[in-house]
């Protein structure tokens, strides 16, 4: 696997974590009657901090995963 | 930039690439990232403080150029270096660039900011007196705020973008969000008040305004002073003259100073700079060595004398030959060796690196679990709508449950900002590794410093450390007690008066004369000792009619018709000679460790002369104050146990371990780290090279221009043992500066977090703004880099005592007599 498709699937893998993330935030929110700004700009900024606290996480797992494969 | 040079270890080549755009230690594992990862880079270490990062890697595997490429990727510049002076140069320019790019951004931001400032707070306290009414409109300030977020901020925004792109989070993701956030609640709040964001009340403007103004202040004061602790090799850069004058094919030219080469003549005049090493050929002046060596003291050099590249010549003319030019002069030598030194990492920097590089995605978590914790539970449990901002008459009002619980997050965000703990250790060890540079000790790297701070023993080779390695005549006596005399009980000029009858007696000097006399044509070290006893006394030796050596006993000469005897008592005893009278002083003498040699004149006894290694001058000083440094001091030797500990007793040494094997040295290093100790080796850096390597700390004693040769960790340029002291104390001195750094860097996160999470709220009811935060953080930069610079005002105590005190004169000291 290249560098490119590395990123790519661990891309996927981060914005996939983080929208499940922002979606449970958006039914919890919902669910306690917050109001529908309240919901989506509450959605949109654990969105955004999911995406930032996942990302080198998983990239990083990504690559050390794939090293680890090349080496065995 | 890139400069590289063959590893000496491996056929891996090491280079330096000049990395602009770091900010914080987080960048700095960035970059180190973005290095190791590539193929072919064994080891990446970044310097924030320099802005360079080091690479060991296989050429054949990966090019300069793919590594700087790959610190682009991560958001950041890399430029290419020829050569140090050029990389000198380049980092000044790009610092002053940063200094006018900051600089220009804060004249332009912070006008605008106290402006948005006013109109923000125009109905508390006086304003409303002065300050007029449409100033506070939320469209006007939403129109003057807008050029601060996208011009002096938009640096934070595109640095964190490029870092996203590629995986990796970095201050500038806090800033932008923090600046992000705030704007974009503001803008909204003004467009469509009843969208539940906080309404008119929460137009935090003058938060996004003033962030980025701080932010910016704070990227301008680091700027200004980050370049001043790095000073060091700028300073001794330019005492490289760029011309010298050479003699070639008879003529004098004036030719750059990289073209001087080995064995041209090279002629100096008075206030002119030696462009390159050399040796004194003709003529006779004095140079000022003290930016090299350190010694305050100008250096008489004549024919036969060394001269070092870079020093001043004071008064006179000469001609030298150079024998050392371009990478292998000792200034040359030395400047690669202090850039080393600042570009490794101390173990204290790279964990708080690790902390730094990990806090970043920590605050982000923690920023989410604010957000989540305030949103769903902590507003409607305690939120009260007359909440004030810490400092600030600004009330919170109609805020909703959104934008209080974003308000905290992005205030987390903002306090958080780890990029004083970045500059906390690389700025002390680069300003601690340039003062020891100004002082002739240079340390090998940062963990040397870190360790000498630590040492609790202090292990001195015997011969040619503490003592001077070459016998000399320290006593000579004659049997009458009035007549005897000591010519140097420790050294030249250092002994004490033991007896009556001072002063210089011919009877004395004749005893000198005719042993040296007799010792004239000896090539035995003890006759060259005698010899240049004698020549120190101005002593006329005129040749022996016939000279004989015995070996194991001595020599026998005629001179003027008269027989001498030089030798021990077996000798003495063979040719009849009475020594009674001389025996008591000779066991003393020898209890002393010191070898005796009697003298004869026709079979009777005229006197005796001791013959003894030397301390070197500043021996006993040096270990007093290592004494009163608290660090105990011991003394490793060859020498048979009684010879080392009268040495040992002069010094005042604790322990002694004789009788040792050079190559035993390493060994009994271990024994004493075994027992817990953590031991410094203080020897010759070519002959001690295995002990000085198993030490923690190896000091060499340099001979002034070998330092590439020298082994060890740290190299006294000049051999002063004072020099020791001088170390250990920067060495202290730097690492209480980098642990008051990290205190300082650590203070702000550690007290600032907490509030600004709103740990307090329930029970104060007040909130950190983000614009406080950010002040906060800024002070924290400019703290810890002030706190920095406060070691350059740094003196050490031996220094201080010595400018005060005048160097002693030779004395002539007079032995016991016993027998008055």
């Amino acid at each position: 696997m290249n560098e490119r498709k590395i990123l790519r699937v661990s891309a996927l893998v981060y914005t996939g974590i983080s929208l499940c993330v922002a979606i449970l935030f958006f039914v919890a929110a919902s669910a306690l009657g917050y109001s529908m700004m309240a919901r989506v700009g509450g959605t949109v900024w654990v969105f955004l901090l999911s995406m930032i606290v996942s990302m080198p996480i998983v990239t990083s797992y990504c690559k050390k995963r794939h090293q680890g494969d090349a080496v065995a | 930039m890139i400069h590289h040079e063959d590893s000496q270890r491996s056929a891996a080549q090491q280079a330096t690439l000049q990395v602009t755009g770091m900010t914080c230690a987080s960048c700095v594992a960035h970059v180190e990232r973005a290095l190791r990862e590539l193929q072919g880079v064994s080891q990446a270490i970044v310097n924030l403080a320099t802005g360079t990062a080091k690479v060991e890697f296989d050429p054949s595997q990966v090019s300069l150029e793919q590594m700087a490429q790959a610190v682009r990727e991560v958001g950041y510049e890399a430029v290419p270096i020829v050569e140090a002076r050029e990389a000198v140069d380049r980092e000044r320019e790009a610092r002053q660039r940063e200094i006018k790019r900051q600089g220009f951004y804060l004249a332009f931001a912070a006008p605008l900011s106290a402006i948005i400032m006013l109109g923000t707070f125009r109905d508390y306290w006086i304003f409303p007196y002065f300050v007029p009414e449409w100033l506070g409109n939320k469209f006007l300030l939403g129109l003057l705020t807008t050029p601060i977020v996208f011009g002096p901020g938009r640096q934070f925004f595109v640095n964190s973008w490029r870092g996203l792109r590629a995986g990796v989070t970095d201050m500038n993701l806090l800033y932008a969000t923090g600046i992000g956030a705030a704007y974009l609640i503001a803008v909204i709040n003004t467009l469509w008040p009843t969208a539940g964001f906080g309404g008119e009340g929460a137009t935090f403007y003058e938060s996004a305004a003033l962030l980025t103004t701080f932010i910016v202040l704070g990227r301008f004061l680091e700027a200004l002073t980050r370049g001043r602790t790095s000073e060091a090799i700028r300073k001794l850069m330019s005492l490289q003259p760029k011309v010298a004058r050479v003699l070639r094919n008879g003529q004098e030219q004036e030719i750059p100073a990289e073209a001087v080469q080995v064995g041209d003549i090279v002629i100096v005049r008075p206030g002119e700079r030696i462009p390159v090493d050399g040796v004194v050929l003709e003529g006779y002046s004095a140079v000022d060595e003290s930016m090299i060596t350190g010694e305050s003291m100008p250096v008489e050099k004549k024919a036969g004398d060394e001269v070092i590249g870079g020093t001043m010549n004071k008064t006179g003319s000469f001609r030298f030959r150079a024998t050392k030019v371009g990478r292998e002069t000792a200034l040359a030598q030395i400047i690669k060796l202090v850039e080393d030194a600042q570009t490794s990492k101390a173990p204290i920097q790279r964990l708080a690196d690790w902390v730094a590089g990990h806090f970043i995605l920590g605050v982000h978590a923690l920023a989410l679990l604010v957000f989540i914790f305030w949103f769903f539970v902590g507003y409607n449990a305690f939120f009260d709508p007359s909440t004030s901002f810490l400092l600030s008459p600004h009330k919170l009002g109609e805020i909703g449950v959104f934008g209080f619980s974003l308000l905290l997050s992005i205030t987390v965000l903002v306090i958080s900002c780890p990029c004083a703990v970045g500059l906390a250790t690389p700025s002390a060890m680069m300003a601690g590794t340039g003062k020891a540079a100004e002082h002739g000790v240079l340390f090998k790297g940062a963990d040397a410093i870190e360790a000498a701070s630590k040492l609790t023993t202090i292990v001195f080779d015997k011969t040619g450390t503490l003592t001077k390695g070459e016998p000399s005549v320290t006593d000579v006596i004659t049997p009458h007690p009035y007549l005897t005399r000591s010519l140097s009980a420790c050294g030249e000029g250092q002994g004490e008066v033991r007896g009556e009858g001072m002063g210089v007696r011919v009877e004395e000097l004749e005893v000198l004369r005719l042993a040296a006399i007799a010792e004239k044509n000896s090539e035995h070290p003890l006759g060259e000792a005698i010899v240049r006893a004698a020549q120190e006394h101005n002593i006329e030796i005129p040749p022996a009619e016939s000279f004989n050596a015995i070996p194991g006993h001595g020599v026998e000469a005629r001179y003027q018709g008269k027989e001498i005897l030089l030798g021990n008592r077996k000798l003495m005893a063979e040719r009849g000679v009475d020594i009674s009278a001389l025996l008591a002083h000779a066991e003393t003498l020898e209890q002393d460790g010191k070898t005796v040699m009697f003298v004869a004149l026709d079979r009777k006894a005229l006197g005796l002369i001791a013959v003894a290694d030397t301390l070197k001058e500043y021996s006993i000083e040096a270990v007093q104050q290592l004494h009163r440094l608290g660090l105990s001091v011991v003394m490793i030797t060859g020498d048979n146990r009684r010879t080392a500990e009268a040495i040992a007793r002069q010094l005042g040494i604790d322990r002694v371990l004789a009788e040792v094997l050079p190559q035993d040295k390493a060994e009994e290093i271990k024994k004493l780290q075994a027992q817990g100790q953590r031991v410094a080796m203080v020897g010759d850096g070519i002959n001690d090279a295995p002990a000085l390597a198993q030490a923690d700390v190896g000091i060499a004693i340099g001979s002034g221009t070998d330092i590439a040769k020298e082994t060890g960790h740290v190299i006294l340029i000049k051999e002063d043992l004072r020099d020791v002291v001088v170390a250990i104390e920067i060495a202290k001195a730097t690492m209480r500066k980098v642990k008051q750094n990290l205190f300082w860097a650590f203070i702000y996160n550690t007290l600032g977090i907490p509030i600004a999470a709103g740990l307090l709220y329930p029970l104060a009811k007040i909130v950190v703004s983000p614009e406080l935060a950010a002040f906060f953080m800024a002070t924290s930069s400019v703290s810890v880099t002030l706190n920095t610079l406060l070691l350059k005002r740094f003196r050490p105590s031996l220094k201080m005592l010595a400018e005060g005190a005048k160097r002693p004169a030779p004395t002539v000291v007079t032995a016991p007599t016993g027998g008055e």
